[in-house]
């Protein structure tokens, strides 16, 4: 089992729909058990998996994301399997995505990660700030404990920020996926975010040093290339020079399949499916590229 | 005085005497058996009849496999490639049939007004109904609300689209827009 955080703090660089349509492959084409766990509060990847009536009807019967972190700022026991929606992906009624299932997100995450932050220790005990300083961060990976067992990913679609909310999720994860356009924007973000969390890998291995708690680092499990721009069947020069310069700097990394701009995935969110359900030459391009990129993330990252 | 009890003696006499005569013999009483066995055997078979007969769930689920059936056939007859690719020859339709009746775009925005009474889940069950909801009226419905390609996909696909596009994420939008 793996679990995998989809990352990157700029925002509008395809993680959601990356995160999703890798999931839905894995489900759909490889047969395998899968849990998306959505911890942006702009509630992107709960809306491609559900409309929002439905997610709506969930929130009201069992609560979100935003439940097992309001528990833990009450200090209050959380159990995690409340908050699992099974096969949430409907076409007509019907289940059409088994094997998938989610943990979705809420807008009130936004003032969690808030909450988070005014939730101090004081102490001149510096086992009692480590302590604290764990506590934080791994609050979603105690809460994904008990699903373990029961799937070969974990897939976590993350905000674009570094705050508490993130760093949980990164807490949680084996390695992180970045994904990005290749323009001189996106691409400029991928050094100051690795070093990012380099550095919240080190701090938090040093928080747990203390407290003797072992905490595995979330390495860099691949960047993957998303919206290029096409000229025709060949990649626009920028975006083809941005492609090789970050394929140089980060060896082994970066994808080799990437997605191109389109409109099959727009249409396809309207609809809460995934373009493997959808019909359409757009919708078929699209899923040709996430069928490509999904069997290289199973190769990168085995479960 | 020993007169009436023999009397009574000899009438009983008679009596069993007439009852044995009237019991079956082996012959019939086999036969009896072998008669009883035979209904025995119709009503068992009755019963394992009835308990085969498909429950309602069985029936909903054959009754959604014709409706899909019958909207892939169709999707196959109105795409002549996908028909030859697939070995499905169809008659081409006689001159005197009547052409399907295109509803106009009025007549999509009144059954649209109508469904916008009913909850999702009302109006996905009312569009999946093809008792209900005829094709061309989903396909002028689809056509109101600006879905392109109403006549190329089956008819789970058009609901699913006009569902979630027509009624569902509009109403998402109201959802959410009540919380900020």
């Amino acid at each position: 089992m793996k679990v995998v955080s989809f990352i990157n703090y700029k925002g509008g660089v395809g993680k959601s729909t990356t995160a999703y349509h890798i999931g839905c492959a894995l489900a759909l084409d490889h047969g395998m058990k899968v849990l998306m766990v959505d911890v942006d509060p702009q509630t992107n990847l709960s809306f491609l998996c559900a409309i929002p009536e439905r997610w709506q009807e969930f929130k009201n019967a069992h609560g979100t994301l935003a439940s097992l972190y309001q528990a833990y700022l009450n200090n209050q026991p959380f159990n995690g399997e409340s908050i699992l929606w099974k096969e949430p992906i409907e076409k007509a009624g019907a289940k059409v995505v088994h094997g998938l299932d989610l943990i979705p997100s809420d807008v009130e995450l936004l003032g969690i990660d808030l909450d988070l932050m005014l939730k101090t220790a004081s102490s001149n005990d510096l086992s009692i700030v480590a302590s604290h300083y764990v506590k934080q961060r791994t609050i979603l990976r105690n809460g994904l404990e008990p699903f373990q067992e029961n799937y070969d990913y974990i897939l976590i679609d993350c905000p674009p920020n570094l705050y508490l909310v993130t760093q949980n999720a990164l807490a949680a994860s084996d390695c992180y996926v970045v994904t990005a356009v290749p323009d001189h924007l996106s691409t400029i973000g991928l050094s100051i975010l690795e070093e990012r969390v380099n550095d919240n890998n080190r701090k938090l291995g040093y928080a747990g040093g203390i407290i003797r708690e072992e905490l595995a680092k979330s390495e860099l499990g691949g960047i993957i290339f998303v919206k290029v721009r096409l000229g025709g069947t060949v990649i626009t020069n920028v975006h083809a020079r941005k492609m090789a310069e970050v394929s140089g700097r980060y060896v082994n990394k970066a994808f080799e399949h990437y997605t191109t701009e389109g409109i099959g995935y727009s249409e396809a969110a309207e609809s809460a499916l995934p373009v493997f359900l959808m019909d359409g030459a757009n919708a078929r391009r699209v899923a040709d590229q996430y069928r490509e990129i999904t069997a290289e993330f199973l190769k990168r990252i085995p479960s | 005085m020993k007169k009436p009890t023999d009397k009574i003696e000899h009438s009983i006499l008679d009596f069993l005497d007439q009852t044995i005569d009237r019991f079956p013999s082996d012959a019939e009483r086999e036969k009896m058996i072998k008669s009883l066995d035979v209904i025995i055997g119709y009503f068992r078979d009755l019963r394992e009849h009835v308990e085969s007969l498909p429950p309602d769930h069985n029936q909903k689920e054959v009754l959604s496999a014709i409706n899909i059936i019958r909207d892939f056939l169709q999707s196959a007859e109105e795409n002549p490639s996908l028909a030859a690719a697939l070995g499905l020859h169809f008659e081409k339709p006689m001159a005197s049939r009547k052409p399907r009746r295109r509803i106009s775009q009025a007549e999509g925005e009144k059954i649209f007004n109508e469904l916008k009474q009913l909850t999702t889940e009302q109006i996905q069950q009312r569009l999946l109904d093809f008792k209900v909801t005829s094709m061309s009226e989903l396909q002028g419905l689809a056509t109101y609300l600006g879905i392109k390609e109403a006549e190329k996909i089956s008819r789970q696909t058009l609901v699913d689209k006009i569902v979630k596009i027509g009624f569902a994420n509009v109403r998402g939008y109201e959802i959410l827009r009540s919380k900020e």
